[in-house]
């Protein structure tokens, strides 16, 4: 114990290198697994970024842990009768870090920030519904026709057509709001109205924020969180039992010991996450419906679920995950049947199978096992399959251009609904780079997710993402394989902290660590 | 002797400029891409290859390159937009901490274990430390790194597991780095020191009177570190650019991690500015070693 009294005398890193140890018992500590980008909102394309965005400012709208809406710098929002028309009533009295008033002015500048080509950020599309929002970004208008501010307390948007998930595009952390002017330095000094002030960063090291005393949801309950950057799981882990992490996620292959020795300290939930190999509907045997479907069947899901994916995940009958409504967990699945994988295969003109590629990302370990896994059930129905090793980036790109056959991908929401899940992967505008990786196209499909994002009622909505997913299911554009369940690890000491589905819905405000 | 010497290292390092260079253009893919993420627009990615010349034809393209170089601007990273040269910076003295630890560490307990092997060879001391030394070379760094961290920081409570910060976050990572260095200076150390033992000198020294230690001490063993001197003079420009697994498992914020996390995004011009940078600071430390070795042992000159 000694060697940590000594390391609390470092008294600036104290808080964070020594953390909960001797960091008192008003330290949180989180950690990611790489540096973020920036600390600029506009800039919030990776995991880390957004993470720390929504600690330190605040969304129109927020998400809780759960992924449900929640009013943010809005405290209220109505929609016009045409459901073109959003005017959200701003709170009164918020004041960014360093004392300036919030206002309605803040929201408008902070979105053609976003928006403005400069900022180059790649990531504005969650305010492209917005009238007149897609020609600024492309420098063909010098205003936002559709951003009106109504003095400075409430803020109209029109939007080209209803979108009745408007409201949640607006928690994304782009779009989270910047004091106008916006400080130069925002990227490394970032000014906002959220829970945490930001204090320091250390790249690759740590980031420090401190409790924002005036914050108008109340004062986080713990006096600082400190941010680890920390590559390697294993070693996040041993931080965690150490007592110098509140929470981390349990490292694969670690989940046995973990359940066995630590049972209390764990929770699972199933993600905003979708696991499956695209199959490109426009290449070779692929395009025959029954080949898709052969390919469906061959495979034993639930083995390679249970055997190579450490049993973390729900088997995908449909590519819309457990949590989110539309979800349908008793539909009737392909299920594992070789001998109906052959006689599919048959009538389709491939008594003897044929040859294909399956690209995977040999950055992903485990997810490049998988692939294996998969080719071997392929093999045994006469599908040969060639595995084709590339970096992430690569793989995605070879997807994107429709030059693989299949991939094997994973799909993290953006925000938690489910047309995140079935707009982007199978609506045919979105071919390639906009996430439909299988080319899949059918009228019908694409005019039921048109008509779902117009639908305002939330029943109705659900009803149609119910049965647009049945309808993909059903002509087999992927091979579908499991929803990832999350497996975290919270220390005992630490009291109010859930692991949120979606990772700007833990903003640590409510979450306390004992003494 | 020394402008000679520094003569020769303008075209190795030309060498390396052309290679770091070639790297954005030989690499698949089109690095804006990787730049701006998923879903994003043409327009954003035609103004971005502008901007980064990326049209223009490859002299021009290197001109601009070596210009900028010369002025150290190494480029700003594709993904965070800080400057290159102000990251490598601020990670390089974590570095040089680090290797420092792990060198200090490896010298001090190589050659003690080194000496004290060669003093009674074939005893179980020296059977001892030779295995230790010989497990030393052939465990996986990551094992030995993870394993430490699970003995002195989860089950003793004693250092912290990783990070950054006084001296008790330096042990570990130094005893992982420095341990193969260790291993292959003990044996190296017991080696020399057998040799220098059974030489004329020794004897002459034991013959007169001498006291053991003073024999061991002042006349074996100084003779013996020249070419322990050597192999440690190797290692420095190797520890000085940075270790991907030691500081990957401590988490320790130098330039190892850096270089790493830029090839994992393919950042492009952070890895081209880690090239650069490393391999300057490799061949400086390799041209200070050996003058420091020369006037070390005035036997060797360099022509």
């Amino acid at each position: 114990m000694r060697l940590f009294r000594l390391c609390a005398a470092a008294a600036p890193l104290m808080l964070v290198a020594c953390g909960s140890k001797s960091g008192g018992a008003t330290a949180l500590a989180y950690y990611e697994t790489y540096d973020p980008r920036s600390l600029d909102p506009a800039l919030s394309t990776d995991v880390p970024t957004g993470e720390m965005v929504s600690y330190v400012f605040d969304g129109l709208t927020a998400f809780d842990v759960n992924g449900r809406l929640l009013p943010g710098l809005a405290d209220r929002w109505t929609i016009g009768r045409d459901g073109q028309r959003y005017v959200f009533h701003l709170r009164p009295g918020v004041r960014f870090h360093d004392g300036r008033a919030f206002t309605a002015a803040d929201v408008r500048a902070t979105f053609l920030r976003v928006l403005d080509p400069a900022s180059t950020g790649g990531r504005a599309w969650p305010l492209y519904p917005i009238v007149g929002a897609q020609a600024y970004a492309a420098r063909a208008a010098t205003e936002v026709r559709g951003i009106q501010v109504l003095g400075d307390t409430a803020v109209a948007f029109d939007l080209t057509e209803p979108l009745a998930i408007f409201p949640k595009f607006l928690a994304m952390p782009v779009v989270a709001i910047v004091p106008s002017p916006a400080p130069a330095d925002l990227a490394a000094h970032p000014v906002g109205t959220g829970p945490w002030r930001f204090v320091a960063w250390q790249h690759d090291d740590y980031l420090l924020f401190a409790k924002n005393l005036g914050y108008w949801g109340g004062a986080p309950l713990a006096d600082t969180l400190s941010v680890r950057i920390i590559p390697e799981p294993l070693t996040q882990a041993a931080e965690l039992e150490a007592g110098r992490l509140s929470a981390v996620e349990v490292p694969f292959g670690e989940g046995s010991r973990w359940r066995a020795r630590r049972p209390d300290w764990l929770q699972g939930k199933p993600a905003l996450r979708v696991t499956y190999v695209a199959l490109n509907t426009r290449r070779g045997p692929l395009t025959d419906l029954r080949v898709r479907q052969a390919i469906n069947y061959a495979v034993n899901v639930p083995e390679i679920l249970r055997t190579v994916w450490d049993g973390r995940g729900v088997v995908a009958r449909g590519a819309i995950p457990p949590l989110l409504a539309g979800a349908d967990t008793s539909r009737t699945g392909y299920g594992f049947d070789a001998a109906k994988a052959r006689r599919l295969l048959a009538a389709a003109g491939y008594p003897s199978g044929f040859e294909i590629q399956l690209w995977r990302s040999s950055s992903n370990v485990v997810l490049g096992r998988v692939a294996q896994a998969v080719q071997a059930d392929l093999e045994k129905v006469g599908i040969r399959v060639e595995l084709v090793d590339r970096d992430a980036s690569s793989q995605r790109q070879a997807a994107r251009s429709g030059k693989a056959d299949m991939a094997l991908l994973d799909w993290w929401a953006d925000y938690p609904d489910a047309d995140n899940f079935l707009f982007p992967l199978f609506y045919s505008g979105n071919f390639g780079p906009g996430g439909n990786y299988a080319f899949y196209r059918d009228a019908i499909t694409d005019s039921l997710i048109l008509r779902a994002r117009r639908t305002a009622d939330d029943a109705a909505r659900t009803a149609l993402y119910r049965r647009i997913d049945e309808r993909v299911y059903r002509a087999a554009p992927w091979l579908y394989l499991w929803f990832p369940v999350d497996l975290w690890a919270k220390h005992p000491k630490v009291q109010g902290w859930e692991f949120p589905v979606i990772s700007n819905g833990q903003r640590w405000t409510g979450v306390r660590r004992l003494p | 002797m020394l402008g000679r010497r520094l003569l020769l290292t303008v075209p190795t390092l030309f060498g390396v400029l052309v290679v770091a260079f070639l790297l954005l253009n030989v690499v698949p893919g089109d690095p804006v891409l990787e730049m701006v993420g998923e879903r994003a627009d043409s327009a954003t990615i035609a103004r971005l290859r502008a901007e980064l010349h990326l049209d223009d034809p490859l002299p021009a393209q290197f001109g601009h390159y070596v210009w900028a170089v010369v002025r150290g601007d190494l480029g700003r990273s594709y993904i965070t937009r800080r400057p290159i040269a102000r990251d490598l910076t601020e990670r390089f003295p974590k570095t040089v901490e680090l290797a420092l630890a792990a060198m200090s560490f490896a010298a001090v307990t190589g050659i003690t274990l080194g000496v004290l092997a060669a003093v009674r060879p074939g005893g179980a001391f020296d059977r001892i430390a030779m295995l230790l030394a010989y497990l030393g070379v052939s465990f996986p760094v990551y094992w030995v790194g993870l394993l430490l961290i699970l003995l002195f920081a989860v089950t003793l409570h004693w250092l912290p597991p990783s990070g950054s910060g006084g001296l008790a976050y330096l042990i570990l990572p130094a005893a992982t780095l420095g341990m193969r260095s260790l291993a292959v200076l003990a044996r190296m150390t017991r080696g020399a020191m057998q040799d220098v033992l059974s030489s004329d000198f020794v004897r002459t020294a034991r013959a007169k009177g001498l006291a053991e230690l003073a024999v061991v001490g002042r006349h074996a063993l100084r003779n013996a570190l020249i070419p322990v001197i050597t192999v440690l003079g190797l290692d420095v420009g190797n520890y000085l650019t940075g270790s991907l697994l030691t500081e990957t498992i401590f988490a320790w914020p130098g330039v190892g991690r850096y270089v790493l996390s830029a090839i994992e995004k393919r950042d492009l011009p952070a890895i081209q500015g880690s090239i650069l940078f490393l391999s300057v600071v490799f061949v400086l430390v390799n041209l200070l070693t050996d003058v420091v070795y020369a006037k070390a042992d005035p036997r060797i000159a360099y022509d």
